[in-house]
C-alpha cells in the first residue's frame, strides 16, 4: 500500500494523464454529448497514455529527463490551441446530455451483478497497491526499461546498444515503461510499488468502455453480466496487477476497437480520429500492436465495401485515409528509432513462407484447445472458468455474429488470432503449452475485446427471446 | 383452444431461451474463484511493511534490493560466478543493481539460454577490472559474495539471498 506521503504525488501523476486525455478528446470529439459522463472520463485514460507516451519519447530521445512542468506546459499549449480553434467551452466535455433518458432503477439481479463487479475491480485495485513487482518479464523488461528511462534519457543511455541487455527485448516499444517512469517523476524517486497505481486503472478503465459500448447496442443486465464476467476472470488476476503491458495493450486497442465499431455503424468521422489515435497508442504498447493496426485498417476498409452505398465510398476511403496517416504519424519518430537499435538474437523471426513450421500447425491447434479448455494453469491458478465454451456456443447458435456489423467483429478476431499463430509458427520455440503458457494466456486477453463485443450482442439475443416468451407466457 | 395449442410450444421455447443463459450465469457466478486467490493474498500481506511483503511473495528479489541498497549509485560492478542464476541474473540483478552499472561479460555477449549460461567463464583479472573502472566485484558463488576493487577490501563479504 502506497505511503499517504505519496499517495498525493500518485494522485496528481493519475490526474494530468487523464487531463492529458480529455484535451485530447476536446480536441478530436465535436459531439461529446453522445458518449455518458462516464465512458468520457474512461476514454480520456488511454487516450492520456497515447498523448503522453510520444511526447516523453521524443524529450527522452532528444536528451532530456522526463520532467513535470515540460510535460504540463505541453499539455497546456495543446488545450490553448485546441480552445483557440474550436472555441466552445471545455465545460461541455462534463455536460449532461439533456435528451439522456433518466435511468432506471435497478433490480435485485442488476445490484448483485453490479456487487460482482465492484468487487473484483475493488480486490485487484487493492492487490496492486499490495503486492511487490513478482513478475519475470516485469522486472527483466518493462520496469527495467522504466527505470533506466527514469534514470537516465534515451540520447544518453546505452541500454540500447549493450548487446548483454538484449534480454530484455530492447526493440519493445516504450509506452508502458514511460508512463512508469513518468509516475516515478512526479512522485520524486524511483518507486516500483507506487508506479503500479496505473494497474488498476487499466482494468478499470477498460470495464468501463465495455460497459458503456455494450450499452448501446444491449440490454442493461447483460451488459452487466458481460462486465462482471470480465471482471472476474481469473486469467486477469496476475496479469492485471503485475509489471507487464497485456492488459494495457488489451485497454488501448480494445478502445481503439470500441471507436472503429462507432465508426462501422455511425461513419462518424470523430470516431476514426479517435480509433486511429488510440491505435498509434497501441502501436506504441507492444509490438501485437502492429497485428492489431493490420487488422483494425482491414476490416474498416472491408466494411466500406461490404456496407456503405456506392456513392459514400469517396468519402468513407477519405476517413480510412486519415486513420491509417494518424496511426503511422504517431508512431514514426519510435519507429525511426527503433530501426537505430541493433537486433539482437530474438526468438520471433520473420514471418516468411519458407520460416512457417506445418509440421507443428496440429501441436498448435492442440494448445489453443488446451488454453482455452483447462480450468488451471502450469502455476495452479484458474484460467477462463467455462468462457471459451460458452463463447463458441453462443457464436454457433445466435445470429448476430453471421450479420454486419458484428462479423466484422468476429473478423478482427480471426484476424488477430491467426496472426499471432502464424508469427509463432514461424519462430523456432516448441508450440506446447506447458512451453510458454503465460504468454498464451496473454495473447488470448489481448484478443478479448471484440469477442466479448459480440459475446454480448449474443447474450441480448437470447436474453430478448427470453424475455418475449416470458412476457408471451404470462398474458 | 389455440391457446391451448400454442402454450406448451411457447414453453419449450423459453426452457430452451434459458440453457445458454443459464450458462452465462454459471460463468459470472464462478466469480468467487477468480477472486479466490487474489483475496488469500491480500490477507497475508495486509498491514505488512514493503520490505515484509517483498520477502513473502518475491524474496529473490528482496536479496538483489538488498544488495542494491548497499552499493553506491555510481558502482560499477562485475558479476562473477553467475553459472545456474540465469533466472537471477537476467530477471534481477540488472533491474535491482541499476542505475549502477552491472556486467557478467568481458566482450558484451548476451548469453541466449540457461544452458550457454552455465558454462560462463569469464573472470577478468585485476588490471583490466581497474583499467575499466569497475568498483566492485560481485559474485554468485555459494551465495552473494561482493569486494570492492578500490580500496582492495572485502566490502559485503557474506550474504545469502
Amino acid at each position: 500500500m502506497p505511503p499517504p506521503d505519496n499517495f498525493l504525488a500518485l494522485l496528481f501523476a493519475v490526474l494530468v494523464i487523464l487531463f492529458a486525455g480529455a484535451v485530447m478528446f476536446y480536441t478530436i470529439v465535436q459531439d461529446p454529448l453522445r458518449f455518458t459522463r462516464l465512458e468520457r472520463l474512461a476514454y480520456c485514460y488511454p487516450l492520456g497514455l497515447a498523448a503522453l507516451a510520444m511526447p516523453m519519447f521524443l524529450m527522452s530521445w532528444a536528451g532530456f529527463h522526463i520532467w513535470v512542468l515540460p510535460v504540463l506546459t505541453f499539455i497546456g499549449f495543446v488545450a490553448v490551441t485546441a480552445y483557440a480553434i474550436r472555441r466552445i467551452s471545455p465545460a461541455t466535455l462534463w455536460k449532461r446530455n439533456p435528451q439522456a433518458v433518466p435511468m432506471e432503477t435497478f433490480t435485485e439481479f442488476e445490484w448483485f451483478l453490479l456487487l460482482i463487479i465492484v468487487g473484483c475491480l475493488v480486490v485487484r485495485t487493492l492487490t496492486s497497491l499490495a503486492i511487490p513487482l513478482n513478475d519475470g518479464d516485469g522486472h527483466a523488461i518493462w520496469c527495467f526499461k522504466a527505470k533506466i528511462l527514469y534514470f537516465d534519457t534515451i540520447r544518453t543511455t546505452d541500454y540500447f546498444t549493450r548487446n548483454e541487455l538484449s534480454y530484455s527485448h530492447t526493440r519493445y516499444p516504450l509506452l508502458v515503461p514511460l508512463m512508469y517512469a513518468w509516475v516515478s517523476t512526479v512522485v520524486g524517486h524511483w518507486d516500483d510499488m507506487g508506479i503500479f497505481i496505473l494497474n488498476p486503472i487499466n482494468l478499470v478503465a477498460f470495464a468501463i468502455l465495455l460497459y458503456c459500448t455494450l450499452r448501446k447496442f444491449a440490454a442493461r443486465p447483460v451488459a452487466l453480466m458481460v462486465t462482471a464476467i470480465l471482471s472476474s476472470l481469473p486469467a486477469l488476476m496476475h496479469y492485471a496487477e503485475c509489471g507487464q503491458a497485456d492488459v494495457p495493450l488489451m485497454l488501448i486497442s480494445g478502445s481503439a476497437l470500441f471507436c472503429l465499431f462507432d465508426w462501422i455503424q455511425s461513419r462518424r468521422m470523430s470516431s476514426i480520429v479517435l480509433s486511429a489515435f488510440l491505435i498509434g497508442g497501441a502501436l506504441f504498447t507492444k509490438e501485437e500492436g502492429k497485428i492489431l493496426f493490420g487488422a483494425h485498417a482491414l476490416v474498416a476498409g472491408l466494411s466500406i465495401f461490404i456496407a456503405a452505398p456506392r456513392s459514400e465510398h469517396k468519402r468513407l476511403l477519405g476517413h480510412l485515409g486519415l486513420y491509417l496517416i494518424i496511426g503511422f504519424l504517431w508512431i514514426i519518430p519510435w519507429l525511426i528509432f527503433q530501426r537505430t537499435i541493433p537486433v539482437g538474437e530474438e526468438q520471433f523471426r520473420p514471418v516468411t513462407f519458407s520460416n512457417i513450421r506445418w509440421d507443428q500447425i496440429p501441436t498448435l491447434c492442440h494448445t489453443v484447445f488446451q488454453n482455452a479448455m483447462r480450468l488451471y494453469n502450469g502455476f495452479g491458478l484458474p484460467k477462463w472458468n467455462f468462457l471459451w465454451p460458452i463463447i463458441v456456443l453462443f457464436l454457433v447458435v445466435s445470429k448476430a455474429p453471421r450479420f454486419y456489423p458484428y462479423n466484422c467483429l468476429v473478423l478482427v478476431f480471426i484476424l488477430h488470432a491467426s496472426a499471432v499463430s502464424l508469427v509463432w509458427i514461424c519462430t523456432t520455440d516448441s508450440l506446447t503449452l506447458e512451453a510458454n503458457e503465460a504468454g498464451w494466456e496473454r495473447y488470448t486477453l489481448i484478443m478479448m475485446p471484440p469477442i466479448l463485443l459480440v459475446f454480448g450482442k449474443c447474450i441480448n439475443e437470447w436474453w430478448c427471446l427470453w424475455k418475449a416468451l416470458r412476457i408471451g407466457e404470462n398474458q | 383452444m389455440n391457446r391451448t395449442r400454442t402454450q406448451p410450444a411457447s414453453k419449450t421455447r423459453h426452457v430452451i431461451a434459458s440453457v445458454p443463459l443459464l450458462l452465462v450465469l454459471v460463468q459470472a457466478g464462478m466469480f468467487f474463484v477468480g477472486l479466490e486467490v487474489p483475496l488469500q493474498r491480500l490477507i497475508r500481506l495486509w498491514g505488512k511493511s514493503y520490505q515484509e511483503r517483498q520477502s513473502l511473495t518475491w524474496p529473490v528479489g528482496r536479496a538483489f534490493l538488498q544488495l542494491a541498497e548497499q552499493l553506491p549509485p555510481d558502482a560499477k560492478i562485475y558479476i562473477e560466478d553467475p553459472q545456474g542464476t540465469y533466472e537471477w541474473v537476467y530477471r534481477h540483478a540488472f533491474y535491482y543493481l541499476y542505475p549502477r552499472h552491472a556486467t557478467i561479460s568481458l566482450t558484451d555477449h548476451r548469453y541466449e539460454d540457461p544452458k550457454e549460461f552455465s558454462q560462463w567463464n569469464e573472470y577478468p583479472n585485476e588490471a583490466w577490472l581497474v583499467s575499466n573502472k569497475f568498483t566492485y566485484v560481485v559474485s554468485f558463488k555459494n551465495g552473494i559474495h561482493v569486494r570492492a576493487i578500490t580500496p582492495s577490501v572485502p566490502y559485503y563479504p557474506h550474504a545469502t539471498p
